[in-house]
């Protein structure tokens, strides 16, 4: 399977004032590295505020001014630049934005969709991915304020089924969703991977990463800390390698329910070695000296040095 | 306490009707769990639930009398969006001053952190946020919560966190609760029974 996008090394900081005219940078993701290639769908799990959309945003060149951002993005396989990302998005990277609020308010839904064009094509194109999603006809005239949270969900999506992309990048497309919409929106994934497409699909829903995904990035405090194929999450405990990992699983509803003490460092004040290492209950003195490289590990990668 | 709607109907203008006679109650203590299919009026039936919205037909009654429209609403309702749902312009601190004094063991025990309180909501992520949605009606004046979707956009750890803090509360008020969800795993867990809104209920 060929790459299809690559991200090495990335880092992403803000430029913030603090008292008067003193400004600060404070970083919020560090050494992050992750590649789709195409034909597999890598979904990003983690916690709340660890960077994931930031991620998305930093591929796409969408980060704010006061952000700056090192390391390297490639598509396939050529350095992603401001002017190249620029012809790509929209066209052969699409985004499905986290919050409904990335819809226009002041414009009805079906021209939202397929942009502001009259072609009968893209009219055929968006009439598809409606009725794909179980909106009906009268829904195409509705403003973004008059939908259910699902439907605007649902018109997000279909904003980035307009056009023929190589990479869909999604963040949390299935919120408000029921469990039929959730698994029709990722079966159209899977099929779109199986074409040859990539998709970095950003998710909380584990259980339905689960029946998707080939790869699962887990993400804490803005860096990944495993990569694991779907197959070892499925196995259980055991065959996960991060503490962390683990403690998503076991915090499942169906695996227990149960909550680490604890919560994720503010990005001000990361612990120097191991980010994960004030939560964790294998930590030893060893973790909290310096940082801790990604290294590999039956067949994915982890970031932990008692990781077995 | 016994809050209940009764043949609630609803429509929007110019539509037909979102849902038609549903009747739904909650005892102090319990916890119910709403399902339904995207786009069926979960959420309309929340804030009905809560009296946001104005049923087309039918009523919402506390223990046998209309909600009061003046003062604390006994029945706090936590939105879906926590970013629309909170004033942009007001600091967290105020937010969560508006409900009452803040109880500082209850906010940690939720993963506030207190240098949270003095930041604005677009400085923090949508989890960080809900956290403070549920903060702010976790509020001893509060007799019925309906939580409406609130854990979908958080990671499971900090789900897990914040339902096991309200599941605690609500015991320990005898407080009813509502938890709309499509988590089927979640309802199984924390609910006492399941609220199914069908398509047999709708115009």
């Amino acid at each position: 399977m060929s790459k299809l996008l690559e991200v090495i090394d990335m880092s992403i900081s803000f430029k913030m004032y603090e008292k008067g005219f003193r400004q600060s940078y404070t970083q919020v993701i560090n050494n992050l590295c992750i590649k789709v290639s195409r034909g597999e769908i890598l979904a990003i799990v983690g916690s709340s505020g660890s960077g994931k959309s930031l991620l998305a945003h930093g591929i796409l060149g969408l980060l704010p001014n006061n952000a700056t951002m090192t390391g390297k993005i490639l598509y396939e396989g050529k350095g992603l630049t401001e002017k190249r990302i620029e012809e790509l998005r929209g066209k052969k990277i699409a985004l499905v934005p986290q919050s409904v609020t990335y819809l226009d308010p002041l414009m009805r839904i079906a021209k939202q969709v397929r942009g502001n064009v009259k072609n009968e094509e893209r009219i055929r194109k968006q009439k598809e991915s409606f009725r794909r999603y179980d909106l009906c006809e009268n829904s195409e005239k509705l403003f973004p304020y008059q939908l259910s949270g699902g439907m605007a969900r649902r018109a997000l999506i279909c904003t980035a089924e307009q056009e023929d992309v190589d990479l869909i990048i999604a963040d949390e497309p299935t919120p408000g969703l029921d469990i039929e919409l959730a698994m029709k929106t990722l079966r159209y994934f899977r099929e779109l991977a199986d074409k040859g497409k990539g998709v970095l699909l950003i998710t909380h829903d584990i259980d339905l990463a689960l029946n998707v995904a080939d790869n699962i990035a887990v993400f804490y405090a803005g860096t990944t800390v495993e990569i694991t194929p779907v197959s070892d999450f499925l196995k259980g405990e055991e065959g996960l390698r991060h503490p962390y990992t683990k403690a998503l699983f076991n915090a499942m509803p169906q695996n227990g329910f149960k909550a680490v003490k604890g919560y994720q460092p503010y990005y001000k004040d990361l612990p120097k070695g191991c980010l994960y290492s004030p939560r964790c209950t294998i930590a030893k003195e060893e973790c909290s000296k310096s940082k801790i490289p990604m290294r590999q590990l039956r067949g994915g990668m982890v970031r932990c040095i008692y990781a077995t | 306490m016994l809050l209940e709607g009764k043949n609630l109907s609803f429509k929007y203008k110019n539509t037909d009707y979102l849902f038609e006679n549903i009747n739904i109650s909650v005892e102090s203590g319990e916890i119910v769990g709403l399902v339904a299919k995207s786009g069926y009026g979960k959420s309309t039936l929340s804030k009905i639930l809560a009296g946001y919205e104005t049923p087309t037909k039918g009523q919402v009654l506390l223990n046998g009398k209309k909600l009061p429209n003046k003062g604390y609403n006994p029945v706090q309702l936590i939105y879906q969006h926590p970013e629309k749902s909170i004033n942009p312009r007001m600091k967290m601190r105020d937010v969560l001053l508006e409900a009452g004094p803040i109880d500082y063991d209850l906010i940690k025990a939720i993963g506030i952190e207190e240098d949270w309180l003095t930041r604005y909501p677009l400085e923090l992520s949508g989890g960080e946020l809900q956290r403070f949605s549920v903060a702010r009606v976790l509020n001893e004046k509060t007799k019925f919560i309906i939580a409406d979707e609130i854990s979908t956009m958080l990671d499971v750890i900090t789900q897990a966190q914040i339902w096991n803090v309200i599941i605690e509360f609500v015991n320990k008020r005898n407080i009813g609760l509502v938890a709309v969800t499509h988590n089927k795993h979640l309802a199984e867990k924390i609910c006492n029974r399941i609220f199914y809104l069908e398509k047999e209920n709708r115009g």
